[in-house]
């Protein structure tokens, strides 16, 4: 029944492909800074693959370049291939086709992502009617299947309600709704339940492993929190200063974390967290 | 005697329709670490507003070291309140004065509530600061400049400056990296094995609470449905709500669709 270690070799199709990823960015004073150094990560249909680190890891900054959203500035070098499309130096044809059906991304806080005038039926459906032309009523009823397929409770009234109305939790729900909405088979989720309740987030969680499954969505969960990448991720990835420093199903992550980094994420749970332990002197984060 | 008591506390919002808290009673003993555990609209920050006095409550009596909180907020009261308790919130990015440097956040402090003035007031800075082991180059300081974990560390040791005896934080480590986390919870239990000083630890992760508390208080829409020592609570929690709360941290071969279902179904028992 646990999603833990499956999906590891199943020779699905790969939807994300990353293989030596380096960033380049450069600072006012002209001082280059490489943030990413040579990162390589696959993600299959039907799959949940963890990226772990803590800020500034270059965990996120992985997330965007899969969907071509590193920063204007930057130089990479390396492969990005999502869905068979090659991203990097690619037109802007088929980054806006990447962006609008194959790949799809959600937040942490999805209230700094709607726009607070527009109510929730007219933001799941904009893609549909803007991208793809479809009729008002085609939308509508796409719009109220997407709602219930997240596991809103009446879709009908919740597409006239403006984003205020909604929890954190019910608007995480909508989001996600409205990325599924031009049927990607990429979800890159970038902390997407770290601002939830734990029971919130165990709903979201259920929901995205059900989905998953359902639609052989390939998932890319971005985390700080490796109890929750174990709990939910057939592999795992763990970053540290732009790098991957280990990689692996979630049980061999659990059960034998090789990397000195990796038993340093596991001592900081708070599963874990020894506080009467000697401190040993802790660099000042 | 003990720090803070508090009896039948009741706390309503829109005209009576949204009850926050209801009908709470507690009581902490000086030195004592207790943790207050609920999800959103469980009314546990309500309870944290109305013991500093943000809030007042409709009904109930809180009891500071032996005084009635009276209702009235003078100058007076509020600085003898402040003396004795501090809070710690979330987002010590909105606490702080964005800008007021470190050493210029923590000297107010000591000046508003001690007599100490120059080399003295500066040496009871330095202690302070020391205590949560802030670097000398973030003293000088704006928040801005800081990383959040020192952010939060200047937000304790605000606090602690005052040199209350019991310390309220609400979220206090929710919005920090694990690891970051973790060192304010090393360093929680450490300045309480130092200072003496009782915590009463606000969050939605029984987790969290587990490592610097010594007892539990769970809160479910307003009310306490189970109270008891934290190892208990945590290894054999009695309520069905604890037991929710409990299943859903994530573990591995966790089962979140189960829990989701199981909160359904103990919703529908309490509506």
């Amino acid at each position: 029944m646990s999603a833990t270690g499956q999906g590891v070799d199943t020779g699905a199709a790969r939807a994300l492909r990353i293989d030596g990823l380096t960033m380049d960015v450069a600072g006012r004073d002209g001082e280059v800074t490489r943030i990413l150094d040579g990162v390589s990560l696959d993600c299959h249909q039907g799959e949940i693959v963890g990226l772990v680190g803590e800020s500034g890891s270059g965990k996120s900054m992985t997330l965007r370049a899969a969907v071509a959203l590193q920063p204007a500035k930057a130089t990479v070098a390396g492969e990005v291939v999502v869905a068979g499309r090659q991203l990097i130096g690619a037109d802007a044809r088929t980054i806006l086709e990447v962006r609008r059906s194959l790949a799809a991304m959600i937040f942490q806080d999805p209230r700094a992502n709607v726009n607070p005038y527009q109510t929730i039926g007219t933001f799941v459906g904009e893609g549909l009617r803007v991208n793809q032309g479809w009729s008002r009523p085609r939308v509508r009823a796409k719009v109220l299947q997407l709602l219930d397929e997240v596991g809103l409770p009446d879709p009908g009234t919740v597409v006239r309600r403006h984003p205020f109305e909604l929890s954190g939790g019910m608007l995480q729900r909508v989001m996600i709704a409205a990325a599924l909405a031009q049927e990607p088979q990429l979800l890159l989720a970038d902390e997407a339940t770290t601002a939830l309740d734990v029971t919130t987030q165990a709903e979201i969680m259920g929901m995205l492993r059900r989905l998953r499954a359902e639609r052989g969505l390939a998932i890319v969960f971005v985390t700080h929190d490796l109890d929750l990448a174990i709990s939910s991720c057939d592999r795992i990835f763990v970053m540290q200063h732009g790098c991957i420093v280990e990689e692996g199903t979630a049980r061999e992550i659990f059960e034998h974390p090789r990397h000195p980094y990796t038993r340093r994420l596991f001592d900081a749970m708070p599963s874990r967290i020894d506080v009467d332990a000697p401190a040993e002197k802790e660099a000042i984060a | 005697m003990s720090i803070l008591t508090v009896e039948s506390l009741s706390k309503s919002y829109d005209h009576g329709r949204v009850h926050a808290v209801r009908d709470v009673g507690f009581s902490l003993e000086p030195g004592a670490a207790m943790g207050i555990v609920g999800e959103s609209g469980s009314g546990k920050t309500t309870l944290s507003r109305l013991i500093v006095g943000m809030e007042q409550p409709d009904a109930g009596r809180i009891v500071l070291e032996g005084t009635e909180l009276g209702r009235a907020t003078t100058r007076r009261s509020r600085s003898l309140r402040a003396s004795v308790m501090q809070m710690v919130f979330q987002d010590p990015y909105q606490s702080l004065d964005p800008r007021q440097t470190t050493d210029g956040a923590i000297g107010e402090i000591i000046a508003l509530h001690t007599p100490l003035r120059g080399a003295k007031l500066a040496a009871r800075r330095a202690e302070v600061l020391d205590q949560v082991d802030l670097p000398a180059r973030a003293r000088t300081a704006l928040p801005r400049e800081l990383s959040g974990g020192q952010r939060q560390r200047v937000a304790i040791a605000r606090a602690l400056a005052a040199s209350p005896k019991l310390l309220i934080l609400d979220e206090a480590t929710s919005a920090l990296d694990v690891s970051v986390q973790a060192q304010i919870l090393r360093l929680l239990a450490r300045i309480r094995r130092e200072t003496g000083v009782a915590i009463l630890f606000v969050s939605h992760d029984l987790e969290v609470v587990r490592s610097v508390t010594d007892e539990i208080l769970v809160m479910f829409r307003g009310a306490v449905v189970e109270r008891g020592p934290t190892h208990r609570i945590l290894t054999r929690p009695e309520h069905a709500y604890t037991r929710l709360l409990l299943s859903s941290v994530p573990r591995l071969g966790w089962d979140p669709e189960q829990v989701a279902r199981d909160r359904r179904e103990f919703l529908r028992l309490s509506a």
